[in-house]
């Protein structure tokens, strides 16, 4: 009886962890901060939250929200961030027992960033996140909900220092 | 069971006496925390509202390390859950009659290295038993270094708001009256040296001091 209670409740506290596809992308430390970089994103609900995500890694002096001025590197991002509930009759069975018993609550991130300097693209990047969380009373997965978004604006980070685009002079792809 | 009774009551008047006193008005989370005897870096200012109006409530400056989640936070708060040190009290302004503002002086060790200062925090409780906070949406962000074995002085923040949806800091210097309270606290304090920071990019959180900004406290006669 006792193993059993001890199964349900380290299951229930620590088998609800979410899990991410996208490993967290490591930064360099210690180089000079990129020139700033102006932000659009096509999602109303995630667009100031990616932005804070890539301020707080670091790389970019500065990131602001909106359309870049003349020589000024714009990014556009098309972020899908799609959340998996469970069916609703789940969820029915999970509001009986007043939301001990976990539900699927997974959200599957892709996002396009487009790097263009004065109406010319400069780079694409694609990115794909898909996290998995079962979540319950104690438990909504807002931090990895969070995590999910903040893992792809830090890929995107990491692969704009790594090319040190915004230092390059212009070279349109077709 | 008296000794359980006995420990409580000599328990309950330190537990009271404890909750009283000021906290201090820095936060800075382990992984910042310079180690014994290691290097550090010391930010020094002061951060409290500049009068009675909304302002008037638990307030925080929010610093990070670059490129890290790990934060650092000089705050100021008076008597709903916990209160810093009444280090300045003063009327901003040319109305006499009004209630001074109030603020702390931090003394925040940290690890040398970058950091960043990008948001604030507001926080009310007890609109009708309701609880709010306030911060910017589009963070900002103004850089630092901060070298082994320096202090320096970041400035005052004094806070203002028009309600609760909209406040702001008023960013000025007073090195000289903050660096006699910041000794106190910490006595092996080195030399301050003035950051200059450029708050540019935490426009319209963070604006200049007025330059109207007299105080019109007289200095207490000798």
């Amino acid at each position: 009886m006792k193993k059993t209670l001890l199964l349900t409740a380290s299951l229930l506290l620590g088998g609800c962890a979410g899990t991410q596809t996208l490993p967290d992308p490591q930064i360099q430390v210690g180089h000079d901060y990129l020139p700033p970089i102006t932000v659009m994103v096509d999602s109303l609900e995630h667009s100031y939250e990616l932005r804070n995500y890539l301020r707080e890694s670091g790389v970019f002096s500065k990131v602001d929200n909106g359309a870049a001025g003349e020589g000024e590197t714009q990014v556009m991002v098309k972020l899908d961030a799609q959340r998996k509930l469970a069916p609703t009759p789940l969820l029915l069975l999970s509001c009986a027992t007043l939301f001990l018993l976990p539900l699927q609550n997974d959200l599957d991130t892709k996002a396009e960033f487009t790097v263009m300097r004065d109406g010319k693209v400069l780079n694409r990047y694609h990115y794909e996140n898909y996290m998995t969380k079962y979540s319950w009373l104690f438990d909504l997965g807002i931090p990895e909900r969070q995590e999910n978004i903040r893992r792809v604006a830090r890929a995107f980070a990491r692969d704009m220092q790594a090319a040190n685009l915004a230092n390059k002079p212009l070279e349109a792809k077709q | 069971m008296p000794v359980v009774l006995r420990a409580f009551a000599r328990l309950l008047p330190l537990a009271l006496l404890t909750a009283c006193a000021a906290q201090s008005p820095v936060l800075v989370s382990d992984p910042l925390q310079p180690a014994a005897g290691g290097p550090v870096a010391y930010l020094v200012g002061s951060i409290g509202p500049l009068g009675r109006d909304n302002a008037y409530t638990n307030q925080r400056i929010l610093l990070r390390q670059r490129g890290s989640q790990y934060g650092a936070a000089a705050w100021w708060g008076h008597a709903e859950v916990a209160h810093t040190p009444k280090d300045i009290e003063e009327v901003h302004g040319s109305n006499k009659k009004a209630l001074p503002g109030e603020a702390s002086v931090f003394v925040m060790p940290l690890k040398p290295g970058d950091y960043e200062f990008y948001d604030f925090q507001f926080f009310w409780s007890g609109y009708n038993g309701g609880y709010r906070s306030l911060q910017a949406r589009e963070q900002f962000l103004v850089p630092m270094h901060l070298e082994a074995g320096k202090a320096y002085y970041m400035g005052e923040f004094r806070s203002s708001c028009l309600g609760v949806s909209a406040c702001l800091f008023f960013h000025g210097g007073k090195q000289t009256r903050d660096e006699v309270i910041a000794r106190r606290y910490t006595p092996g304090l080195p030399p301050l040296l003035p950051l200059n920071l450029n708050m540019a990019p935490a426009f319209p959180f963070v604006m200049p001091m007025p330059a109207a900004d007299v105080v019109n406290n007289k200095e207490p006669k000798q």
